[in-house]
């Protein structure tokens, strides 16, 4: 059975090219969110087996939905992407349950290593 | 805020850092070799500095993405062609169907959000803060009014401009080349740890 993936981004471009990229890989995209409350509601309903995040949401802060995923499911997988590439926030991200973290832009071999990389721990 | 020229220089230096990585990820995303290649600083938004920053060809309109974080301002601006030639260029080309669902103007605004996020990651990580940088406000207009409707939105949280830079990337490969315009006010000049200089210095 394919990886399933739920995509937290609040940019349709962002969400359309994982999308292509999981998909051409043979993953099965489970579900999309742009904030907190729809993807909360879409981890609850689907359990994906990974999450990949956008830190930098407009309408909610990454940050919040990522402490929120994970006292929803504390086995839950997360890898967050981001334009920012600071190293603060990379060791926030990784202080608050982040198992990846993967800058933009990224190509889609990185996006599966990274991905690949995660769900084999 | 008066700066004494040591500095300006380490100022410019930093943000020349960020600047390369901001170059580097236009390339990346786009497969051709992006540069810098002119930085101007000034530091007070002078009618001269904005005139000749907000220059552009009559009638030519451009993309601009303006962003913020707290006492940084950044606007990127693109003529539309050069936008929409960088847009092609980063979406897949198997999107099929998914493709034309996408507005150009996102498409840009999220390339400008990957090019201005590694300049503002190098500023933060400088002064030791953490970057929480805006989503892009766009617009697409002459460049003189995107440049004074950004300056605006700056000023209008208060601040003053301590020091504004123009700064020019282009593509030779893509034809292409963007203009990217910094403000930033005392508070963020002081996170660097400079102190200020009595007034008539640079």
């Amino acid at each position: 059975m394919p990886p399933r993936i739920l995509i937290v981004d609040d940019s349709p471009v962002v969400r359309t090219i994982i999308k292509n990229m999981l998909g051409d890989s043979g993953y099965e995209v489970v579900g999309e969110a742009e904030g907190m409350s729809d993807a909360v509601q879409a981890y609850k309903a689907q359990r994906p087996d990974l999450v990949t995040l956008d830190f930098s949401l407009v309408k909610d802060n990454g940050l919040a939905l990522l402490k929120a995923l994970r006292e929803l499911d504390g086995k839950v997988k997360v890898l967050v992407v981001s334009g920012t590439a600071s190293g603060k926030v990379v060791k926030i991200l990784k202080e608050n349950g982040a198992n990846g973290y993967l800058p933009k832009p990224f190509n889609s071999a990185e996006l599966m290593g990274a991905i690949q990389g995660i769900l084999k721990t | 805020m008066n700066l004494s020229e040591s500095a300006r220089q380490h100022l410019l230096k930093v943000i020349g850092a960020g600047l390369k990585k901001s170059a580097e990820r236009l390339s990346k995303i786009s497969n051709t070799k992006w540069e810098v290649k002119t930085v101007s600083a000034q530091t007070a938004a002078t009618e001269d500095f904005l005139a000749k920053a907000g220059h552009g060809p009559a009638d030519s309109k451009y993309y601009g993405a303006y962003f913020s974080m707290p006492g940084w301002g950044f606007l990127v601006l693109f003529f539309v062609q050069s936008g929409a030639a960088l847009a092609e260029v980063f979406l897949p080309t198997n999107l099929g169907e998914s493709r034309t669902n996408l507005n150009e103007q996102d498409v840009v605004a999220e390339i400008c959000n990957i090019m201005v996020g590694a300049l503002a990651g190098t500023l933060a990580d400088t002064c030791d803060m953490v970057c929480i940088l805006s989503a892009p406000e766009m617009g697409c207009a002459k460049k003189e009014t995107l440049l004074k409707l950004a300056l605006g939105r700056f000023r209008a949280g208060g601040e003053d401009v301590s020091i504004m830079t123009d700064i020019h990337l282009s593509s030779d490969a893509l034809a292409s080349e963007c203009s990217l315009i910094i403000f930033a006010n005392p508070k963020a000049i002081s996170a660097f740890g400079y102190n200020e200089q009595p007034s008539g210095s640079i």
